[in-house]
């Protein structure tokens, strides 16, 4: 076992910290951004996106071609360490670069991945995500929203829901169903579909934090050509577990997020030693604990990396992952609340809304999206462990 | 970066294993329940394998291994609940002469300020067949002569396998190093036990997952209910963060360069602690009535990790010191 990077990874992790320093949108710098679930601030993000592209820093494991570097994951995670190091802006291209492009590479003919990677990259096309359906969530399989043939295209008709960033978004992926007489996982094809189709509507829903960050989507007769099917059709289901895999596995949450949110929460701790030693106190072994679970849990993606590397996939594994990750997200949250106390409900000092409720309140949808902690628990138990299905 | 156990390492732990079950099985661990006395014949087995010299130089009669190495080894004794003091012998090897041969069994305590009102009895595992007990506090170690310690056996400890002794004070002694190496000797023994707390989550997991896939109620296993599903789900989730959590340690002891090794050790152990624990709780539940048994060893486990997790500390403790240094 060797934890040290290699000299090229320290290079690049000096080249990124400097350039963050530089460019992340400040307090008195156009920082910080609004936020991205409102019009203004959609749009300011989609500009961060494009400053961050032109400078190479948008996709590092991609391919130079597609604005990339053509880094390897451990390159990936040493820029993910100093994008949240820098506290830099939530990435409102996340669906797209994290989620599909993975697939895209793994599915995509030439043509696709050179006509949608580069400007998902720059942010000019932003994709949302069109799985889940009101009667088709957690059993996905059960989706209903249906493609039709007619003459050489598909027609789309049916409803998704819950699509982070829906309410702007350029593009969506999404399943729906191909062949309703084929077995349930086997008649599902993989589409790409531009928001701005006619007969595609668009219905924000408003989240329990107050914002519209998600939409349901509604599809009536929208024709899309076949050039726009991701891998075989009537093969969605697997070209769309591979994207749950990166999703809960690796690329979509990386580690950093949670060591940089337990760097702030030991700071907050200190703050609070001074002022509320007995509530410092009382909660030190909380603190200790989120920063221990938040370093475990960059230590158990440096040996999934190391894995994957090696010709491994996360597969089953990545379940595992999704649990952890959304329940130290949720600790570490809680825990700041309680250091706060009354004042996590209010303004902080320079009048911005109290940023660790808002980062509680988005927690909460940790242990719900890409797929509930109870299906993770489910995919362990069987697939990893081996347990007997119901 | 490569964070993935070697081909070495791997067939250490191979190695490691075969001896367990040759030396160590189940019903031979067993019948040292409510002794008082170190199974000489096992530990002499375990000095020979190198289990406490592995770490030292080659002229040192060491192997030359790294605390990776070292981890690796005690996540296997740790999974055949091998009894004795063998984390403090094995991180006295260096500094208590004796010690790496096995010859002198090494116990180790730590001198923490006292708390008025707080008289916490002091508990010494082993005692009887110690060759030196070394009193770790923050400005260095202390070697003390068995026999000058005077402590009185403690009839019913909860833990079968760990006879213990209980001490008036914890005692004064010789000074045997400063307080660099006590940091050095109490972040190795931290890092060596936390493996050996992963390998008894791993095994309690184990346990219960194989019970759940045999045991039968209306008509089909347990385990294929999702209640049950859940908590074995749990269990293998907490033995593979607190075994990253102990390798990473490991291996910033051994290249310090990466981090800093003690707040990384500090942290391994209270996560291996808690997720020992926590997985030999939920291997009895998952057990049902037999969970409750004294001939499922299970409780063992959990006596284990109890006892253990006792001797690194206070949770407080190892809590503080990583908040501090992080």
């Amino acid at each position: 076992m060797d934890l040290r990077f290699g000299p090229d990874q320290e290079r690049l992790r000096v080249e990124a910290r400097d350039w963050l320093e530089a460019h992340v949108p400040r307090a008195g710098n156009g920082g910080p951004l609004p936020s991205l679930d409102t019009a203004e601030g959609f749009d300011a993000h989609r500009v961060w996106e494009r400053t961050m592209f032109e400078a190479r820093w948008a996709v590092v494991s991609w391919p130079e071609r597609y604005g990339g570097r053509d880094g390897g994951l451990f390159d990936w995670l040493v820029f993910e360490e100093e994008y949240y190091r820098a506290q830099a802006p939530t990435r409102v291209g996340q669906n797209g670069i994290f989620l599909l492009a993975p697939t895209l590479f793994e599915f995509g003919t030439e043509e696709q991945k050179d006509r949608y990677l580069p400007p998902m990259a720059s942010g000019e096309e932003i994709w949302c995500q069109g799985w889940s359906e009101p009667d088709a969530g957690s059993d996905l399989a059960a989706i209903r929203s249906r493609a039709d043939r007619r003459g050489g295209d598909w027609v789309l008709n049916g409803q998704k829901t819950w699509c982070s960033r829906g309410a702007f978004a350029d593009w969506l992926f999404g399943l729906f169903r191909s062949d309703p007489a084929a077995e349930r996982h086997r008649g599902l094809t993989y589409f790409l579909v531009p928001m701005d189709a006619p007969g595609v509507t668009v219905r924000p829903i408003a989240q329990l934090d107050g914002e519209t960050g998600f939409a349901e989507v509604f599809f009536d007769d929208v024709v899309v050509p076949d050039a726009q099917v991701l891998g075989e059709a009537h093969r969605g289901w697997e070209v769309a577990m591979a994207t749950a895999g990166s999703e809960r596995g690796l690329s979509l949450r990386s580690p950093a997020r949670y060591t940089e949110a337990a760097a702030r929460l030991v700071a907050l701790h200190r703050r609070c030693a001074e002022r509320h030693p007995v509530r410092a106190a009382r909660l030190a072994d909380a603190v200790a604990k989120a920063v221990v679970d938040a370093e475990a849990y960059r230590y158990h993606t440096y040996m999934t990396a190391t894995r994957v590397l090696a010709g491994g996939s996360v597969g089953a594994e990545a379940s595992m992952n999704k649990v952890f990750w959304s329940e130290t997200d949720l600790a570490i949250h809680r825990t700041a609340l309680e250091l706060l106390g009354p004042e996590a409900e209010l303004l902080d000092d320079e009048g911005r809304p109290p940023a660790w409720l808002d980062g509680y309140l988005f927690a909460l949808a940790g242990p719900i999206y890409a797929g509930t902690n109870e299906i993770q628990r489910n995919v362990v138990a069987e697939r990893v462990l081996g347990l007997p299905r119901a | 970066m490569d964070f993935e156990l070697s081909d070495d390492e791997r067939s250490l732990a191979d190695g490691m294993r075969r001896l367990c079950e040759g030396r160590f099985p189940m019903e031979r661990v067993r019948a040292g329940e409510g002794r008082r006395a170190l199974d000489t014949e096992g530990w002499s087995a375990l000095a020979e394998a190198g289990v406490f010299s592995l770490r030292l130089a080659d002229e040192e009669g060491g192997a030359d291994l790294g605390t990776a190495a070292a981890a690796v080894v005690f996540e296997e004794l740790g999974r055949a609940l091998v009894p004795g003091p063998l984390a403090a012998t094995h991180a006295a090897a260096g500094l208590v002469k004796g010690a790496a041969t096995g010859d002198r069994p090494v116990g180790l305590l730590r001198r923490t300020p006292p708390v008025p009102g707080d008289p916490r009895p002091v508990l010494v595992g082993d005692l009887g067949s110690l060759g030196a007990l070394l009193v770790v506090a923050d400005d260095g170690v202390e070697l003390v002569e068995p026999d000058a310690v005077g402590g009185a056996p403690v009839e019913g400890g909860l833990d079968p396998l760990t006879p213990l002794w209980r001490l008036e004070a914890v005692p004064r002694g010789t000074p045997v190093g400063d307080g660099p190496v006590a940091e050095a000797l109490w972040r190795d023994f931290l890092v060596v036990e936390a493996a050996f707390l992963v390998g008894m989550a791993a095994v309690t997991s184990e346990m219960a997952v194989g019970y759940a896939k045999v045991r039968r109620q209306f008509d089909r296993p347990i385990g294929s209910f999702q209640a049950v599903k859940h908590m074995c789900a749990d269990m293998l989730v907490r033995a593979e963060t607190a075994r990253a959590a102990v390798h990473a340690a490991a291996v910033t002891v051994d290249q310090p360069d990466v981090g800093d090794a003690v707040r990384a050790a500090h942290g391994a152990a209270l996560l291996a602690a808690q997720a020992a624990e926590a997985n030999a709780r939920a291997c009895i539940q998952v057990h049902g009535g037999m969970g409750f048994t004294w001939e499922v060893p299970a409780h063992l486990y959990l006596k284990r990790a109890i006892v253990l997790w006792r001797a690194l500390g206070p949770a407080t403790r190892l809590a503080d010191v990583v908040a501090e240094r992080f």
